[in-house]
């Protein structure tokens, strides 16, 4: 057992984790943080995607060891005061979601996607940033739109 | 009515669904809750020599480890092709293989553990002796008269489902011309 020490929507927690414990397992079953959803198991679909320091990470593909040290934002952390992320609230607005599993993984993706791309992304640059993301329900379309009109109110 | 039709309305479920607070199966916890992971065949079909459970059942966490020989009268077979004709033929679907593999993933044992990952070690120690069998795997094979036979207490492997509402002979003894095609689905 190992233990670490991890920033987790702002609040510093520790725990004994086996050194081959998933940083996605630490999140859902070390802390009960269960809106980061597992799709994949295989680094294939983004449903997992976090945070880490800022960065989309999918958090299947890293042990939590390797987040000892470091900050995690995951879809619980992104509201503030009661009030939704830009992007929370654009797919909402612009129906990106149907279902709703892929969701956490598309938003925190977007959050870090936006985050490199600024106020004015293109449609091809938004496809491309979330190609590792995947959802089985609205055909994108909509996710794409939700990502644009999310863009220009992060920016500000 | 005006208030809806051929307006965009917003939905109502997104609250939770965007915020991390969906209910999914794999999110519920309770105190004592169990987890349980399906031991499942590599082989398209494969007879079934021996399976041994000691180690899985000594690991730690196990609280159970099942074989198709342990559910063996408990179940009578689950329905597993829509019945479209009085003569069709439904082979016996058991919840786990019992002498015969008879698709890869069939299940051929179940592990019980206290967490998930005490339920996937185990089920890795669960050794099952396979005798590799000589598969079908294409539907027009199977109706073949020299195709392998798989639900063995049959005189086919084919379970046939034949639907033909009208009176197609009538209808394409008149055509004026007809194609023969061959679809193929990956589901």
């Amino acid at each position: 057992m190992r233990r670490i020490t991890v920033t987790v929507n702002g609040v510093e927690r520790s725990a004994e984790v086996e050194p081959r414990t998933l940083l996605v397992h630490f999140l859902r079953e070390g802390l009960g943080l269960t809106g980061t959803n597992i799709g994949c198991d295989t680094s294939s679909c983004g449903a997992c995607t976090v945070l880490l320091d800022g960065e989309s990470v999918k958090s299947c593909t890293l042990l939590a060891v390797q987040a000892d040290g470091r900050a995690v934002t995951t879809i619980e952390g992104l509201a503030q005061d009661g009030e939704l992320h830009p992007v929370q609230r654009a797919f909402h607005e612009q129906h990106g979601l149907q279902c709703g599993y892929c969701t956490p993984g598309m938003i925190m993706a977007t959050v870090g996607l936006l985050d490199e791309l600024g106020a004015d992304p293109t449609e091809e640059q938004i496809r491309e940033g979330l190609e590792g993301n995947l959802c089985r329900c609205t055909g994108y379309h909509n996710i794409v739109k939700a990502v644009q009109a999310a863009a220009a109110e992060v920016a500000r | 009515m005006t208030t809806y039709v051929g307006q965009p309305v917003a939905r109502k479920e997104d609250a939770r669904l965007i915020s991390g607070q969906g209910t999914y199966v794999a999110n519920y916890q309770a105190p004592g809750l169990l987890h349980l992971v399906v031991v499942r065949s590599p082989f398209a079909h494969a007879r079934i020599r021996s399976i041994d459970t000691a180690a899985a059942t000594a690991a730690p966490g196990v609280v159970a480890v099942l074989t198709g020989a342990d559910l063996d009268g408990a179940y009578s077979g689950l329905p597993c092709f829509w019945p479209v004709s009085d003569d069709i033929k439904m082979p016996p679907h058991l919840p786990l293989a019992t002498d015969k593999a008879r698709h890869v993933g069939d299940g051929v044992a179940i592990v019980v553990a206290e967490s998930a990952a005490a339920a996937k070690d185990a089920a890795e120690l669960v050794e099952v002796d396979y005798e590799p069998l000589p598969a079908v795997t294409d539907v027009v094979e199977a109706h073949s008269d020299t195709a392998p036979l798989v639900p063995t207490s049959r005189g086919t492997s084919a379970t046939r489902g034949r639907s033909s509402p009208g009176e197609p002979d009538r209808v394409f003894a008149g055509r004026r011309s007809s194609s023969r095609r061959r679809t193929a689905s990956s589901a």
